[in-house]
Formats: C-alpha cells, structure tokens, sequence
C-alpha cells in the first residue's frame, strides 16, 4: 500500500471502522513509512481527541432535562397509542376466534384497566396513596395579573419533579429584593448572582400599574 | 362461535363494562371539591433562624429563596374549597388571601388565587395538579417577604 491510499484510509483507520484486511495493510504501512504518513496520523486523532473533549464538555454543561421530558412525554404517547392498537387487534382476535371464557377474561382486564384511571383522576389517589392525575407535571398559571412585575420560575426539586414559583417583583414604592436572593429584570438574569445553577425565569409579564 | 355465542358474549362484556363504571360512581360523586394546603412563610434578613416546622421545604434552600437568613412559619392550614364559593384564607393581618375553585372535571384542580397586600395585588388562575406545590413569593412582610405555598387535591 502507497501514502496516497493510505491517507486515504487514515480518517477511517483512526475511527476503527476498516475492515481486518486494509486494518492490517495501514498498520504494515504506518509501521514503515518515513514519509509523513504516521505523523498524519497521530494529527488526525489529536484533532479527535480535541474534538472529543469539547463536545464532552458542552454535553456535561448542557441542561437536557427538558429535552428528555419531552422525548419522554412522546415516548409514553406512542407506547399509549401502540397499546391501544394491539389491546384492539387481540380483543378483536379474541372474539372471533376464542371461547367465551377467554373474552369474557378480557373484558374483565379491560373493565379494570378503565376503571382505575377514572378511580385516580376522581380521587386523586394511586395505589400507595400517592399523588393522582397530573402529580407528575407542573402547575399550569392560565392567567395572571399584577399590579407589579411578576416573574415566574420552574424550580427542580431533588425527587427531579419541578416546582412554579411565581414572584412579585419589587417596584420603586415598596421593598427592594435582597441582594443576591429575590428576582431581579429578565434583562439582568436571574436571582442569585452569578451562580450558573440557579434557575431561569420561564416567564415574565408586567400589568396593570403599582399600587 | 356462532352468532348466538357471540350474542351471549357482547351481553357478558357490556354487563362487566357497566359493573365497572358504577364501581367508581361513589368516588366520582365525592370528588365535589378540593382541600388546598397553605403556607405562609415570612422570608427575613433578620437573624430569625430557620424554624424547624420548614425543614420539609427544600426549596426554601435552593435560588430564589435561598439566601435569606431566617424563614419562619406564620401559617399552616388546611382550606377546604367548593366549586364556585370563595374562601378567605386568614394568613396575616395585612394580608388578603382568596382561592377559589373554579372546576376540576376532566383537569386538575382549576383555582383562582387573589393576594392583596397593599400596595401590591396579584390575580393568577392556575391548573393545579394533585399534591403540586406552588409559591407566591415578593409580597412585603415587615422587613422581608412573604412566601405562600399552596397545594391542592381533591377530596
């Protein structure tokens, strides 16, 4: 094998991905050649390496919890939407070609699996005792209206739930937030000085006047 | 299976349909109304300390709150609400509290929340899922804030 085909081959090389035969003939050739083809080499993965370290970082840095919970959100969607169609096909096999006890069991698991989303959303209790219907998602503000600015934070708890925190912003007439702690303008960032883990604002209107 | 069978069967499997549905009609029909829980904390620089009833409350350490010196509990109750009926919730003497319950069929928990603590007044109407907590935070209170977290479920 030449440089030219080995250079080739080298991007290639560097990322495992040759198979066992033109593996073998680069290694042959890097392992001879006086001509540069080694020291291309050994470039090509620095450049990997670096690449590597700097996307691992912007990965590490980057928030995707909400990414996931809406992957997420569309994951449940399609298995939900899935389910049903399968439950359908069965049930529908079921009563074609099965005896009246087996549909009958069906029906029964379908009363069941009917009923206990119904017993949750009137009660608000699961089994356990924990929350019910919609405990999982955030508190939804339909409207809101100030006589001051309110800003509205998504806060992550550790159980990795989310709480809102609506907050009435100071105006010139009354208390000035603490320094460091209370919202200050969306233009400003965000309460808590330059601590990059505090939360962002999801919203931010100003209505009405003060007072 | 014949047609007779098949008969037979859609009976069997409406009877179990209908079994199910009057199963959850007592719980349907308490589920007339929702019990929010209140809490109104006072967020102070003063050296008031963190009273130990808020230890439960991990969000008071975390951005925004966190940051203040002292938190303390003014107020703890349990609010009953009906659809429609406005409720006054006694948290401070300066401090006017409304919730209403304005619907929960098919949702969670629809409630309408008016604060007043003049000169500031804030309306919000908000979907509040079962057991969610909520803070209204900024209201002035002595020489701090008031912090109100509110959580409802049905009954």
């Amino acid at each position: 094998m030449d440089c030219a085909r080995t250079r080739e081959l080298l991007d290639a090389y560097a990322d495992g991905a040759l198979d066992a035969a033109e593996e073998t003939d680069v290694r042959a050739h890097l392992a001879a050649c006086r001509l540069g083809c080694p020291e291309e080499l050994r470039a090509i993965e620095a450049i990997g390496e670096r690449m590597r370290a700097a996307v691992g970082a912007k990965v590490e840095a980057a928030d995707f919890s909400r990414l996931w919970m809406k992957v997420e959100g569309g994951i449940e969607k399609e298995q939900a939407a899935s389910f049903g169609e399968r439950a359908k096909a069965w049930f529908s096999e079921l009563f074609t070609y099965r005896g009246p006890v087996l549909a009958a069991a069906a029906a029964a698991v379908l009363a069941v699996a009917i009923a206990f989303p119904l017993m949750r959303a009137y009660t608000g209790k699961g089994p356990g005792g924990g929350d019910g219907l919609g405990a999982a998602g955030l508190v939804d503000i339909l409207s809101l209206e100030s006589s001051g600015t309110v800003t509205v934070w998504p806060v992550a708890a550790d159980d990795g739930s989310e709480t809102t925190i609506i907050w009435i912003t100071a105006d010139e007439s009354v208390d000035a937030p603490h320094e460091g702690t209370a919202p200050v303008p969306l233009d400003m960032m965000v309460p808590g000085g330059t601590d990059e883990s505090r939360p962002a604002p999801l919203t931010r209107a100003t209505q009405g006047t003060p007072g | 299976m014949n047609e007779r069978a098949r008969r037979a069967l859609g009976l069997g499997v409406a009877a179990v349909a209908a079994a199910a549905v009057l199963a959850v009609a007592p719980a349907r029909a308490h589920a007339t109304g929702v019990t929010c829980d209140v809490l109104c904390i006072w967020a102070t620089n003063s050296e008031v300390g963190i009273d130990p009833a808020l230890k439960d409350i991990p969000e008071l350490m975390k951005p925004p709150f966190a940051g203040y010196k002292g938190y303390k509990l003014l107020a703890d109750l349990s609010i009953n609400l009906e659809e429609g009926a406005p409720a006054d919730v006694p948290i401070t003497p300066d401090t006017k509290l409304v919730l209403t319950l304005n619907g929960m069929k098919g949702t969670p928990p629809k409630i309408a929340l008016h604060v007043l603590v003049p000169p500031k007044k804030l309306e919000a109407n908000l979907l509040s899922p079962p057991g969610k907590r909520s803070f209204l935070a900024g209201l002035p209170h002595k020489d701090g804030i008031l912090i109100i977290g509110l959580s409802c479920k049905p009954k």
